[in-house]
């Protein structure tokens, strides 16, 4: 992935007119560097970068104590560590001072995630850097992100499968006589996605079950994410399984429902809704469409069955180094779908008893259309648990 | 933690502005006394609270996490936005425009944290609020934090208790089965998870076991088996009603050999040293340059740049730093995780992480649940009972 992505970047350098970007984002300088830390994003008043000027080598800059381990998962070898001053963005910004007035002609044009790097520290820099033009180049790395290469796809394919197969495997353990608690079957979800050697690392590296009343919110035990609690799931209820996890830091986003016992049919009709919404936005999704309007004919159908979606969410969202980023399938994203690009669907609707029912489908544009990757089953139908051993 | 509502409410009132907006996680946090689902890996998605200083504070969230925080018992109102209003931050911005506006703000003076906002996201804000004065309340904010109430050490206590039993749970697991059926990294990482979880805590952040030469940096991949004879670090934080704790604990696999047992006695040493001046009235630097000279007289060598410590609060690290340059003075009620990094025979990086409040005497441990003074020893052979 190395030569491909640091390929992808310096022709984008240079075809851009930037001397150097500048990258201060734990996502971008992931995607840039290809080092997978976990933690960089908890740390607020620490700060990370990547210098990368063009038709040279980058430089990341670090603090000292996470060198080593960035120097372990990076491929970029060249780093500068710098002595933390708590609430102060200044060590850093000496080192990227540095670096630029060593590599870039004065007045050079320099790229800087500005939706990424904070204010104080970008007002420090602009400062420092009064003869150098610092310009945006967040759209630059948008569009290096949002189009996988093919070892990106590959990996989110992994990811993909691996997080349905996991779901799928604390499923098969369910029974409605035998039920466990939403903790147990939270934790199955985890150990089943530990056995697949997916990342548990990472605060939202997580797992959820929730059942029956629980499933009519996003979060029923508020502030314990992903723990679970002691509910035991009854039969024909609704139990909803969804895990966020990695593979070499790609994400993904799932979901599956799973009904206690063959269904009522007021649980196929419900279940329907999420295939009827999927099977539109498959005939939608597809290269010289924008984003906006697959959510408009997702919603248009939505109406046209009387089926009830959460209004003020997105219907889905990219996939990468983070969990989530573009495209959107929103009404407000105007981005021209391409082939390589990656939507994760995840369409929220109403249940008859309120129940927010769920299942999230990972979809690859390709040249003609779309594929669908990672389905350990067929979600045509949810899983259906057997009554007893 | 009602006083801590009274002390914020008070930090308000008592400013220059007229309205403090919050846009950090870890500030939305603290503020609004809640925790938000994991927002800080969602760089594209923003929540914010807004506290005026006369009037209903409101936090402005999208919808998935609206209920989680009212369930949590926030008392203000919520104002939830429509993402399809915007890209990305735009539906964001346009519904912070639209409060500001409707609240009569909008040519006001408000304050907010400009180490947490993103330069492009404030130049919108901006850009649709020309009249409103903007001015950094970093300062304030950090001031609030950094002294804890009572009750938010109370929590803080919990937590360190909780991570480690979740801790000792783990290794139980780990005796006994290290030759049969054998274990792996992964796998003890993620039990310390789950029996941090089962304690009690409300959410597991950094996690990292680090077995032999993987030991020698800060965090390496939770790859590989356990083996015989290795020198462990196990670092957990974790937060009890989203405070935290910042913990680390070493053992060794099997009987340890005396190179290990002295290591670990140096970085026991160091730690001493340390507490002698953890105490009110001393500057963090002071307690840096103590343990620096300290080591050199016994010639002890540790990890100096990372500094010796950090603030918990209501993110795993935050003011005041034991480094170098943090002048800041230690006061009663600031809460501080003392770590000092030493090297074990094979260059192991050693620490022995605990977390102690800073009381009008002296210091006070929080995490006191187990004395971690010696290694802990991780053998026995598998019974089945």
């Amino acid at each position: 992935m190395k030569e491909e992505v640091m390929e992808r970047v310096n022709e984008a350098i240079e075809a851009s007119g930037y001397d150097a970007l500048l990258v201060f984002g734990y996502d971008n300088i992931q995607y840039l560097t290809g080092a997978y830390l976990h933690y960089p994003q908890s740390f607020p008043d620490r700060y990370m970068a990547l210098f990368w000027p063009k038709e040279e080598l980058p430089t990341t800059i670090v603090p000292h104590e996470w060198e080593s381990s960035f120097l372990n998962l990076a491929w970029v070898n060249k780093t500068k560590t710098y002595t933390e001053k708590p609430g102060s963005p200044s060590s850093i910004v000496e080192i990227a001072v540095l670096l630029t007035k060593n590599t870039v002609r004065k007045t050079g044009k320099i790229g800087v995630d500005v939706n990424r790097i904070p204010l104080n520290l970008y007002n420090r820099l602009e400062s420092a850097l009064e003869d150098f033009q610092l310009v945006p180049c967040d759209d630059l790395l948008r569009e290096l992100r949002i189009k996988k290469t093919p070892r990106e796809l590959e990996l989110i394919k992994e990811v993909a499968g691996k997080t349905d197969h996991a779901i799928a495997g604390q499923a098969h353990h369910v029974l409605v006589v035998q039920a466990s608690g939403e903790m147990s079957n939270t934790e199955n979800v985890r150990i089943h996605a530990l056995e697949r050697e997916l990342d548990e690392v990472g605060h939202h590296a997580v797992a959820q079950v929730v059942t029956g009343t629980n499933t009519e919110k996003w979060w029923p035990g508020a502030p314990m994410y992903g723990i679970g609690f002691d509910r035991v799931p009854k039969h024909h209820e609704w139990m909803r399984m969804e895990l966020v996890s990695t593979v070499k830091g790609y994400w993904c986003n799932g979901a599956r429902m799973l009904a206690m016992g063959e269904m009522t049919e007021e649980q196929k009709a419900d279940y329907q809704k999420l295939v009827i919404l999927r099977e539109t936005i498959r005939a939608n999704l597809k290269p010289g469409v924008k984003a906006s309007e697959v959510y408009e004919a997702v919603k248009a159908v939505a109406a046209e069955k009387g089926i009830t979606m959460e209004p003020k969410l997105t219907m889905g969202a990219g996939v990468g180094v983070t969990n989530y980023e573009p495209p959107y399938i929103s009404r407000a994203d105007e981005t021209v779908l391409e082939e390589g690009m990656v939507v994760v669907f995840s369409p929220v609707v109403h249940g008859e008893g309120g129940e927010l029912l769920m299942n999230k489908d990972v979809f690859v544009i390709t040249e003609t259309g779309n594929m669908v990757v990672g389905w350990w089953k067929d979600w045509r139908e949810p899983f259906i648990c057997n009554y007893t051993y | 933690m009602d006083l801590l509502k009274q002390k914020i409410e008070a930090a308000v009132t008592e400013t220059d502005y007229d309205a403090v907006l919050a846009m950090g996680v870890d500030n939305f946090n603290y503020l609004t006394r809640t925790v938000l689902p994991f927002a800080e890996n969602y760089p594209s998605r923003k929540a914010a609270v807004l506290l005026p200083k006369e009037g209903t504070p409101v936090a402005v969230i999208p919808q998935d996490w609206s209920q989680a925080v009212k369930d949590q018992g926030w008392q203000g109102e919520t104002l939830v936005y429509d993402e399809n209003q915007g890209y990305e931050t735009g539906a964001f911005v346009k519904a912070v425009e639209e409060l500001i506006v409707g609240m009569g703000l909008d040519k006001n003076k408000i304050g907010f944290d400009a180490s947490r906002v993103s330069k492009g996201l404030m130049d919108s804000l901006s850009g649709k609020l020309p009249n409103v004065g903007w001015e950094p309340a970093d300062p304030m904010i950090r001031d609030l934090r950094i002294i804890k109430t009572r009750g938010e050490i109370e929590f803080i206590e919990r937590a360190c208790k909780q991570t480690d039993r979740g801790i000792v749970y783990a290794l139980m697991h780990l005796e006994g089965a290290v030759e049969n059926p054998g274990y792996t990294v992964a796998e003890i990482t993620e039990r310390i998870r789950v029996h941090v979880n089962e304690n009690g805590a409300s959410g597991v952040g950094l996690l990292n076991s680090a077995f032999g030469s993987e030991g020698q940096i800060y965090y390496t991949p939770q790859r590989g088996w356990v083996k015989e004879g290795e020198l462990f670090r196990m670092d957990v934080s974790a937060h009890y009603m989203g405070y935290w704790t910042n913990i680390g604990r070493m053992g060794v696999v099997g009987k340890p050999s005396p190179e290990q047992e002295n290591a670990y006695k140096e970085n026991q040493k160091l730690k001493q040293t340390a507490l002698e001046m953890i105490k009110p009235g001393v500057a963090c630097n002071e307690v840096y340059a103590h343990v620096a000279r300290a080591a050199e007289k016994q010639a002890i060598g540790f990890w100096k740049e990372p500094g010796i410590g950090h603030g918990v609060g209501a993110s795993h690290h935050e003011p005041p730093y034991l480094n170098l340059s943090c002048s800041t003075e230690l006061k009663e009620g600031m809460v501080l995780a003392l770590d000092i990094y030493t090297y074990g025979p094979r260059q192991e990086l050693i620490h022995s992480k605990d977390v102690y409040e800073i009381t009008e005497e002296g210091n006070r441990k929080l995490s006191w649940y187990r004395t971690w003074d010696k290694l802990y020893h991780v053998y026995g052979h598998r019974a089945t009972h």
